[in-house]
């Protein structure tokens, strides 16, 4: 293959790419400059920490093929952690993080040592029952964590120079705070994703006989996917308890589980912009339905049956192409099918 | 000899797929392994590679004899023992490019903090694994489809994928579980061009092919297994008129007295 026309075709493949990305970005920083309703940028944060636990739980679930149907405990592990920490011990917000996401870490290495013996279906039904446990033991351990009360617990704060800015229940700080971690998320899942790790993790997910026979240690492998995708969800946990300023079990029941499901598949197994967009669409829209509230697990339960019907694979479905090599090979490839054709006809 | 198996038994419930087998098969050796269909040949790949454990016997590979019998899968695998699969198992979602990628695992060592950082190390890595596959895809002849989805190729092809995936594992052997079934003259020419570069590299390969004419065409040494028994084992040449052989194949001949 021509190598120059690679670079060639890199170049101008890469640029419109990243400028694509940027201009997003932009947008969404100056959407604040425009849109100052604070129910506006409330709705958002809730969807852009939806979007941080979709793409957690598409290391896991995206990727490697784990179906999960407890997630909301990993990110329970996470906001009860900043919560427990803050209320008892006094940490700040900041202080928390790496306790926040280590905890969730461990506790999702520890849960997947055990349960990683399990596949497919069985694998779902252990985690639904593991995250009803959590939610339950949250519930009933009223000296750690309020038990169904919850925990007050404080909201960030920023020192500048000359004042204290405390970000209270002004929806614009944690606007943007939510927009960092979603690209600092975006960062390391993209990054996974193209690494020998997330190479692994999809060999997994597709043949895991086959991946075994190359030589990926299979279960380290996995328990590694786990691990990461619930490190991520104490990640948005964290944020979660610091932009609520109140934890309480009922936020991470089993609903919230099947919402994330939910969100993944409609995206699409294994995509980024996917599980953002999903997240979002998925936010947003019950919001612009509010006066149907009521049927909201009904309009879930449609849009995913739609989905099966006409879109099996979601709407950025999870095909993984490296996009320098397609002009000239596509050539090549119309000549290789004529070739081959002729040799059937003859 | 580089892969020792020495009475190797496997049993299914009532049934004895294998029952006391052992090959050898030396380095850049191409040994056949033929015989009927349920005769235990995938079976037999299936207990070397560690996807099953034999009932008895022992198995051990390189230049050390270190024994492999109870390995995992992938330890076996690190140690240079690579396979393509009966029904070929490509990973469907991901480009060829990086099926072939994905072979290189075991021979890679990037590790997490890298990965997340972007480390100089870890680019580097990346490149060479790229160019490695990219040069496996040019060997099988499949670098024009190295964006395509791997299962938007022709069953052909698929198998040639996986030929150069498990390249990429550097396997000092290579076993490969029929690998010209499907496939038309042509490509099977093809097929029997690239075995012979690999084993022009020094890689042993152990091959089980129903068509004669690959058989004949490529190995030095061929064994015969029948309902789990080995019957055979010997020179391409002699096979044909082993009447042990003929028979498993084609029946046993009435004996014209008793009829
Ligand atoms: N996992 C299994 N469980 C039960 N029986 C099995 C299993 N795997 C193989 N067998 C049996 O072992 C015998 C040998 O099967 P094997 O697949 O090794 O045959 P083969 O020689 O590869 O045949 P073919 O030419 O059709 O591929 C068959 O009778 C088969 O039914
Ligand atoms: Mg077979």
């Amino acid at each position: 293959m021509n190598r120059r026309g690679i670079g060639l075709y890199q170049a101008t493949k890469k640029i419109p790419r990243r400028a694509v990305n940027v201009f997003i970005l932009l947008i969404l920083f100056a959407l604040p400059l425009f849109d100052r309703n604070q129910y506006h940028l409330e709705v958002l944060v809730s969807a852009g920490i939806f979007a941080i636990l979709v793409l957690g739980l598409n290391v896991m679930t995206g990727y490697c093929g784990l179906l999960n149907l407890g997630y909301a405990a990993f990110f329970a592990a996470g906001a009860y952690t900043y919560a427990i920490l803050n209320v008892r011990f006094g940490w700040s917000f900041w202080v928390s993080l790496p306790a926040c996401i280590i905890s969730a870490g461990a506790f999702g290495l520890a849960f997947g040592s055990c349960a990683l013996r399990l596949k497919g279906d069985y694998l779902a039904v252990v985690t639904l029952g593991f995250g009803e446990i959590t939610r339950i033991a949250l519930n009933n351990m009223d000296s750690l964590t309020g038990g169904p009360n919850g925990l007050t617990v404080a909201h960030p704060a920023l020192w500048l120079p000359h004042k204290r800015l405390a970000f209270g229940i002004n929806s614009l700080p944690y606007y943007y705070l939510t927009l960092l971690a979603i690209l600092v998320t975006v960062i390391i899942v993209s990054r996974l994703s193209s690494s020998r790790f997330g190479r692994a993790w999809i060999a997994i997910k597709e043949d895991e006989v086959a991946a075994a026979c190359l030589g990926i240690h299979t279960g380290k492998l996995k328990l590694l996917a786990f691990c990461i995708g619930s490190a991520l969800a104490g990640f948005a946990g964290w944020l979660f308890a610091g932009k609520q300023g109140f934890v309480s079990p009922e936020s991470f029941d089993f609903i919230t589980s099947i919402m994330l499901t939910a969100m993944l598949v409609f995206g699409g197994m294994g995509s980024i912009p996917g599980a953002i967009v999903a997240a979002l669409a998925l936010t947003i829209i019950p919001e612009v339905l509010r006066p149907l509230q009521q049927y909201r697990m009904f309009f879930f339960g449609t849009v995913m049956i739609v989905m099966m019907l006409f879109r099996p694979q979601g709407l950025f479905g999870g095909v993984r192409i490296f996009e320098e090599f397609r002009p000239e090979s596509e050539r090549i490839r119309q000549e290789e099918d004529e070739a081959l054709g002729e040799d059937l006809r003859q | 000899m580089i892969l020792e198996v020495k009475n190797i038994s496997k049993h299914f419930g009532g049934i004895s797929a294998l029952n006391n087998i052992s090959i050898a098969v030396a380095k850049a050796e191409i040994v056949g392994l033929i015989g009927p269909n349920g005769a235990g040949k995938t079976t037999f790949f299936n207990c070397i590679t560690g996807i099953y454990r034999p009932d008895a016997g022992k198995i051990t590979f390189g230049e050390y004899r270190e024994e492999i019998t109870h390995f995992a899968a992938h330890r076996i695998s690190e140690r240079g023992i690579a396979r393509t699969f009966q029904s070929a198992r490509v990973f469907a979602s991901m480009s060829v490019l990086e099926n072939v990628m994905a072979g290189t695992f075991s021979r890679t060592c990037g590790k997490l903090w890298g990965t997340l950082i972007r480390s100089r190390r870890i680019l580097e890595e990346e490149e060479a694994v790229r160019r490695r596959s990219e040069e496996l895809l040019r060997f099988v002849k499949l670098n024009s489809r190295a964006s395509s989805l791997a299962s938007s190729l022709p069953f052909g092809l698929q198998r040639r994928l996986e030929i150069a995936r498990a390249l990429a594992a550097e396997p000092r052997l290579l076993l490969m579980d029929e690998p010209a079934a499907g496939m038309n003259a042509g490509e099977k020419q093809e097929l029997l061009e690239i075995i012979r570069k690999i084993c022009a590299q020094g890689i042993s390969i152990l091959i089980i092919e129903h068509d004669m004419k690959v058989v004949m065409g490529l190995c030095q040494r061929i064994a015969v297994l029948d309902s789990g028994e080995k019957i055979y084992e010997g020179s391409p040449q002699d096979v044909q008129s082993n009447s042990k052989v003929v028979e498993a194949y084609l029946g046993k001949k009435r004996d014209a007295s008793k009829s």
